[in-house]
């Protein structure tokens, strides 16, 4: 790069290394300087620990079902929005982003006033006669994956509008025109092409969603304590600052591993847009 | 190989006529050009017989079944777009063999069909490529391959050749026209290029404002216009005003005596008579012109003006003259002589056969 403008960068490089860099390096050395123990076992004990091993267990799975709900709820409305003209996409896309204008906790704070007991849903729901009972919708997984799929979905569907705009209609058309029918043309040619927006959305999500903790804080019981949540209750709670800096560098690990699995089979750069 | 018939076909788009009637008949393994300026409808007619667009009035025909509703991929139809359009997720083998693949052919007759297919368009051994490895030219043979291995009744080109360079582009054309007799496929082939329709092409529809404006084999476009707007499209033209004298009875036809603008005066002959007084437009050709420098004997076969030379534009084999009649209209000769740029600024005499004259309405 022989960019002139090259240092235009630099104030945020700077900024990124004092912010960041620095003090996640500092946290790296925490279990050493405290004398505990030597930084390996203590990731060691950090993953035989049952009660850390259930924690785990749990951020993983309900990120996979966040991501699995973003993935189908954004693929279809992504196909919709890479199909029309750009002028109204454009409107669409900033109703699609309209969301994360508004803070996270009030959008939390919203969904336990509709999904709790005395809440609009189950206020229906008995009304209308359907149940009996209010249907335990609040402080369970499902609620957790309802709110963590909200905050994540216009992540999801951008990443993956900015591939499939790339897909031009013409090769569909091509594909019909020479024996497809408009399904399979979807599926042999459309599919295919969109899947480094598909992979990178999901990572995306996936990775976004291992870190969340004021969601499942709010909307989760006990048994949908994250592993983020975690590190805030060891912080906050219990001043345990050597546990939260192991349990904080182990999802900093899961995260490069999980971006080095994706880079050996697609190019990092789907994760940001750039489309080349 | 098979017939088309499009009867009557028309696309409006809200209020505004794209296509406008367009009636024709093209027979079993001819090659038909569609030409025109764009927005001549060209390319919209060729997207509803390829089924993109359904048409708002009138039917298209394969071999006499009604294919005007009928769903692209049932059409039994090939194409060939000018930007390749080739699935970039596949490499050159898996391209060819995808219309194969879509018609459930089994897979040892497919590769022995993709592989002849790589050899008419010489690209035999580059199957494992991608696209993206190839040159423009060599995508568009990978197109061409992939439109006619499943060996469709039609073969459409939209085209294909407007992105390549001049040489290559007429490398191609050959290739494609020998292609396309060797199978005998029935084809349509949209193009703005002329030269491009008139070497390929048995005949060529040209299009005008969402019409036909004439359809001919070459030779006939170029050389009996119907019209002033085919006149100045296909090829060049210079266009004078004439005023019709007199015409009489000659053989099959009749032979009319016209005033030029130029007031030289020429005999023509016409398919009919017109009365005194009415008012045509004579077309010559530049190519017909010739500067008159040493023989300008007098020649009751032969029109003679007198030109001031505004400009000569010199293009290798030949040199375009323009020139101004007293008239103040504008007239361009083609000399084959070099040395012609001396004449810029001067008024010479230019002379052209009269039955080199071809007569339009105004």
């Amino acid at each position: 790069m022989k960019q002139k403008t090259a240092w235009l960068i630099f104030p945020c490089l700077a900024y990124l290394l004092v912010m960041y860099v620095l003090p996640t390096a500092i946290m790296f050395m925490a279990p050493f300087e405290a004398g505990i123990a030597p930084g390996l076992t203590s990731f060691g004990q950090a993953l035989q620990e049952p009660s850390y091993q259930r924690v785990m267990g749990t951020t993983f799975e309900i990120s996979l079902v966040v991501t699995i709900g973003c993935i189908l709820l954004g693929y279809p409305t992504a196909y919709y929005l890479s199909r029309m003209e750009t002028q109204r996409a454009r409107i669409y896309l900033m109703l699609v982003t309209f969301p994360l204008w508004t803070s996270l906790l009030v959008r939390t704070y919203a969904w336990i006033a509709l999904l709790q007991d005395a809440g609009i849903i189950n206020s229906f729901l008995m009304q209308s006669g359907l149940t009996e009972q209010p249907v335990k919708l609040l402080y369970n997984q499902v609620s957790v994956a309802i709110g963590m799929v909200q905050i994540l979905l216009p992540y999801a569907i951008i990443t993956m509008y900015a591939v499939m705009v790339g897909i031009r209609s013409r090769l569909v058309q091509t594909a019909q025109i020479l024996g497809a029918s408009p399904s399979r043309a979807f599926l042999h040619i459309f599919v295919p092409l969109s899947l480094p927006g598909l992979s990178a959305a999901a990572l995306l999500v996936f990775i976004m969603g291992l870190g969340f903790f004021v969601t499942p804080a709010l909307l989760g019981g006990r048994r949908e304590t994250m592993i983020g949540t975690l590190i805030q209750q060891q912080v906050v709670l219990m001043g345990d600052w050597n546990s939260a800096a192991i349990l904080s560098a182990l999802l900093l690990v899961a995260t490069i591993v999980l971006l080095g699995v994706y880079s050996r089979f697609a190019k990092l750069s789907n994760l940001v847009s750039v489309r080349g | 190989m098979a017939k088309l018939s499009l009867t009557n076909i028309w696309k409006t788009y809200g209020g505004a006529q794209a296509v406008r009637g367009v009636s024709l008949e093209v027979e079993s393994g001819e090659f038909v050009s569609f030409l025109g300026p764009s927005g001549s409808g060209k390319t919209t007619t060729l997207s509803m017989v390829a089924g993109f667009i359904s048409p708002t009035g009138g039917n298209i025909r394969i071999d006499g079944r009604d294919i005007t509703n009928v769903p692209p991929h049932q059409r039994n139809i090939g194409m060939v777009f000018q930007d390749y359009s080739l699935f970039p997720h596949m490499n050159v083998a898996q391209n060819v063999a995808f219309p194969l693949a879509m018609r459930s052919v089994d897979k040892a007759d497919s590769a022995r069909r993709v592989s002849d297919v790589m050899e008419i368009v010489g690209l035999h051994g580059m199957g494992q490529r991608l696209p993206i490895e190839l040159s423009g030219g060599q995508q568009q043979r990978v197109a061409i391959a992939r439109a006619i291995v499943y060996q469709p009744q039609i073969l459409l080109m939209d085209e294909p050749l407007g992105a390549l360079d001049r040489l290559l582009r007429e490398r191609l054309q050959l290739e494609i026209k020998q292609i396309q007799k060797r199978l005998g496929i029935t084809t349509l082939y949209v193009t703005h290029d002329q030269g491009e329709a008139l070497t390929m092409s048995d005949r060529v529809c040209v299009f005008n404002d969402g019409e036909i404006a004439q359809v001919g084999s070459p030779v006939s476009l170029y050389e009996r216009p119907e019209s002033r707007f085919i006149a100045g499209f296909v090829g060049e033209s210079n266009f004078l005003s004439a005023t019709v004298e007199d015409c009489v009875r000659c053989g099959d036809g009749w032979q009319c005596l016209l005033v030029l603008e130029c007031s030289a005066k020429a005999k023509v002959l016409a398919s009919q008579p017109f009365s005194a007084g009415t008012q045509l437009t004579a077309s010559i050709r530049p190519e017909h012109i010739r500067l008159c420098s040493v023989d300008c004997a007098e020649d009751a076969n032969t029109v003679f003006v007198t030109a001031k030379v505004n400009d000569v534009v010199y293009r290798g084999e030949t040199s375009t003259l323009r020139g101004q009649l007293e008239s103040g209209a504008e007239i361009s000769a083609r000399a084959t002589v070099t040395d012609v740029a001396r004449f810029t600024g001067e008024t010479v005499r230019l002379r052209w056969p009269t039955d080199k004259i071809v007569l339009l309405n105004k």
